[in-house]
């Protein structure tokens, strides 16, 4: 029994990586006032660049910059064409969902064909417990027996608390977003750093989707994401704008994904009604959220600025 | 930014449909183009990859009727998902309506089989679309009520009726010797072939009917309000005469939902017999590439569909004639919906000549 809790809880944490993560990249694109919707897509050329980088090399870690690398260039040309071209901003997203992810199957195909079993990467990141606070009975299990990753993803967070607090950078990506006239009358460059927002936004769905092909999945399949994307940039809301709430959001994810798993072992409850949990339990949250006071949003969200200069 | 150059690009709001259809052909040429390049990976001769493409998809009569077979469930999105987007709303649930809409029409189909023919085949449309609305209407009531965006809640309701139709396929609808699709539905509900020979079924004659509903609405003042609503919606919210803001969402969200309850409806009864997950492949979205891709016109729209069907069904013979792999129509499409966006908004630019030094 206590085991059973113990791995629930431990892969509680592996799960809530992949949304956390996302979600965090998010909140910086939506901070500096640009709707990054197409998380989706720039976790999956995440997951798949990694997948084939590592596949071919051997590193893991090759993979991770080979995803970055590859989101920066989506979020490049998502950002030129939101910010500078004007186009509407959600449907755009939704496009470069579609592109990628048509593009990503097709270029496994190529790579692989329709092989029989999975192809496998042989080597994934390696867990690191953390030498002192591994042997804690309980907790030291569940909390820091991970990956890297997972404890990069959680120190991100404080990050960002203290980024948008208290560092000047922050505050004026926070300006670009709530006021970007004002921001430019400071002599603020809004649109640029607005594409800094997308990029970063960027550079975290690339390591959740390298962390997902990589670390949990280990293979690349093509609905791999599942709509991750869609819930991280939900999470934002939910998490009204703040990176502490947007993790205790992403930990309840997280835990169902993890209560869905184990669930499939033991078949109690229809596992697809495990599965249809987060998508739904997304809804609701949105349905709570939006009962509750909608202050935190900036102001600007998904308006172009056209600079005067 | 101080141009010495004589021109400039101005924005302008009025879309001359001469303009938009030139800039429309300029970018389809632009993506079949890229994607020729893409194509050049795998094999010498794109073009000639492009001419079987195409001929497979138009060469005979068999190869007609498959392709317009494909291009009805993309046409009744698209026509649903038109009247959304002309209202402002991106409604992202086609997936999951349609799959809604076949499990209305696989459920008359496999009990309701003592009824006559035509009261069973018209129980299918119209529980096929009502489902299809219901699905549809959580959204539509989040939206209307509660002001919550309809993109993340139609996404997030297509994966739960994704996995809510896999446990009505694994639980109860099994059928035993074919994996993963139901049993047969019952002869009285298997909808009329037109013409015979062909797989032209009824939901064609249902599909010309929307179409009518479709350019008649666009002329109704329902219609230019819903149009006005999509332009500006604080601007119409209290001049609304027909319907007020809240019911005209809940109008446009239905509709499409219905619209896609009734593809659904067609893909099980009118053409596979059962339901599957694999009845659906990815219309919801393909709708919206149409219906962005034909600029929101019911005829631009039928024209992309028609297109989107050939290459998707073309694309199986081209992958078998010359290796390249028929996962590429997904990115051609992905393709011609992003050049589709932007070519509607490089058609709000004008150019324009200056007087010379300008230090704007």
């Amino acid at each position: 029994m206590r085991l059973i809790l113990i791995s629930l809880l431990a892969m509680t944490v592996r799960m809530t990586v992949p949304y956390l993560c996302t979600a965090l990249g998010e909140l910086y694109a939506q901070k500096s006032g640009v709707l990054n919707l197409g998380l989706e897509g720039m976790m999956t050329v995440g997951a798949f660049l990694a997948f084939m980088v590592n596949y071919h090399t051997g590193s893991a870690w090759l993979g991770l910059l080979a995803a970055v690398g590859g989101c920066l260039l989506a979020a490049l040309l998502y950002g030129g064409l939101v910010i500078w071209f004007g186009v509407d901003q959600p449907i755009t997203g939704i496009a470069f969902n579609l592109l990628i992810l048509g593009s990503s199957s097709f270029f496994y195909r190529l790579a692989f064909g329709v092989p029989a079993t999975m192809p496998l990467a042989e080597r994934t990141f390696p867990l690191r417990p953390i030498p002192l606070l591994s042997h804690i009975p309980f907790l030291g299990e569940i909390l820091f027996q991970q990956y890297g990753l997972v404890y990069l993803t959680f120190l991100l967070v404080g990050c960002s608390a203290f980024f948008f607090r208290r560092t000047k950078a922050g505050i004026i990506l926070i300006a670009c977003g709530e006021n970007p006239k004002a921001a430019e009358t400071r002599g603020v460059r809004v649109n640029r750093f607005r594409l800094a927002g997308v990029l970063i936004s960027a550079v975290f769905s690339a390591i959740a989707g390298t962390y997902l092909s990589t670390a949990i999945f280990n293979q690349y399949t093509a609905g791999m994401v599942a709509g991750r994307g869609y819930i991280a940039f939900a999470l934002v809301i939910f998490g009204k704008w703040n990176p502490v709430h947007i993790m205790a959001g992403a930990l309840l994810f997280g835990f169902l994904e993890a209560l869905a798993l184990l669930m499939q072992v033991t078949a109690l409850i229809p596992h697809q009604f495990l599965l249809m949990a987060p998508y739904a339990l997304t809804i609701l949250a949105l349905v709570v959220t939006s009962f509750k006071s909608r202050s935190a949003r900036p102001a600007c969200l998904g308006v172009r600025y056209k600079s005067s200069r | 930014m101080k141009w010495n150059f004589p021109y400039r690009f101005r924005e302008d709001l009025s879309c001359p449909l001469a303009k938009r259809l030139a800039l429309l052909g300029g970018v389809l040429v632009l993506c079949f183009g890229l994607h020729a390049l893409i194509m050049l990976t795998m094999t010498d001769h794109p073009l000639a990859a492009y001419a079987v493409l195409f001929r497979s998809a138009f060469g005979n009569r068999y190869q007609i009727s498959q392709t317009l077979l494909r291009t009805l469930p993309i046409l009744l999105i698209g026509l649903g998902m038109s009247v959304c987007l002309k209202a402002g709303i991106l409604n992202l649930g086609g997936n999951g309506c349609l799959l809604a809409g076949g499990l209305g029409a696989v459920f008359v189909g496999l009990y309701l089989t003592q009824l006559p023919p035509a009261l069973a085949i018209l129980l299918t449309v119209v529980l096929g679309m009502l489902f299809g609305a219901l699905w549809s209407g959580v959204a539509a009531l989040l939206r209307a009520k509660l002001n919550i965006s309809e993109i993340y809640v139609t996404v997030m309701l297509n994966y739960v009726m994704l996995y809510f139709a896999t446990f009505m396929l694994e639980v109860v609808w099994q059928d035993p010797m074919k994996l993963n699709w139901t049993a047969m539905i019952s002869d009285n509900t298997k909808w009329p072939v037109l013409i015979p020979g062909t797989s032209i079924h009824l939901g064609f004659v249902l599909l010309i009917l929307l179409f009518g509903v479709v350019c008649y609405l666009d002329r109704t003042p329902l219609g230019y309000e819903i149009r006005c609503f999509g332009l500006s919606p604080q601007a119409t919210r209290f001049k609304l005469k027909e319907m007020d803001s809240q019911r005209l969402i809940l109008f446009v969200m239905l509709f499409a939902g219905a619209a896609a309850g009734l593809a659904g409806a067609c893909q099980v009864s009118g053409s596979q017999y059962r339901f599957s997950l694999q009845i659906n492949r990815d219309f919801g979205f393909t709708g919206i590439v149409a219906a962005k891709l034909g600029g929101l016109n019911p005829v631009g729209i039928a024209a992309a569909s028609l297109l989107l069907g050939a290459l998707s069904s073309g694309a199986t013979a081209m992958q078998v004639m010359t290796g390249v792999p028929d996962s590429i129509i997904d990115v051609l499409q992905g393709m011609l919906l992003v050049a589709a966006i932007c070519a509607d908004r490089l058609a709000m630019y004008r150019l324009e000549k200056t007087m010379g030094r300008e230090t704007v």
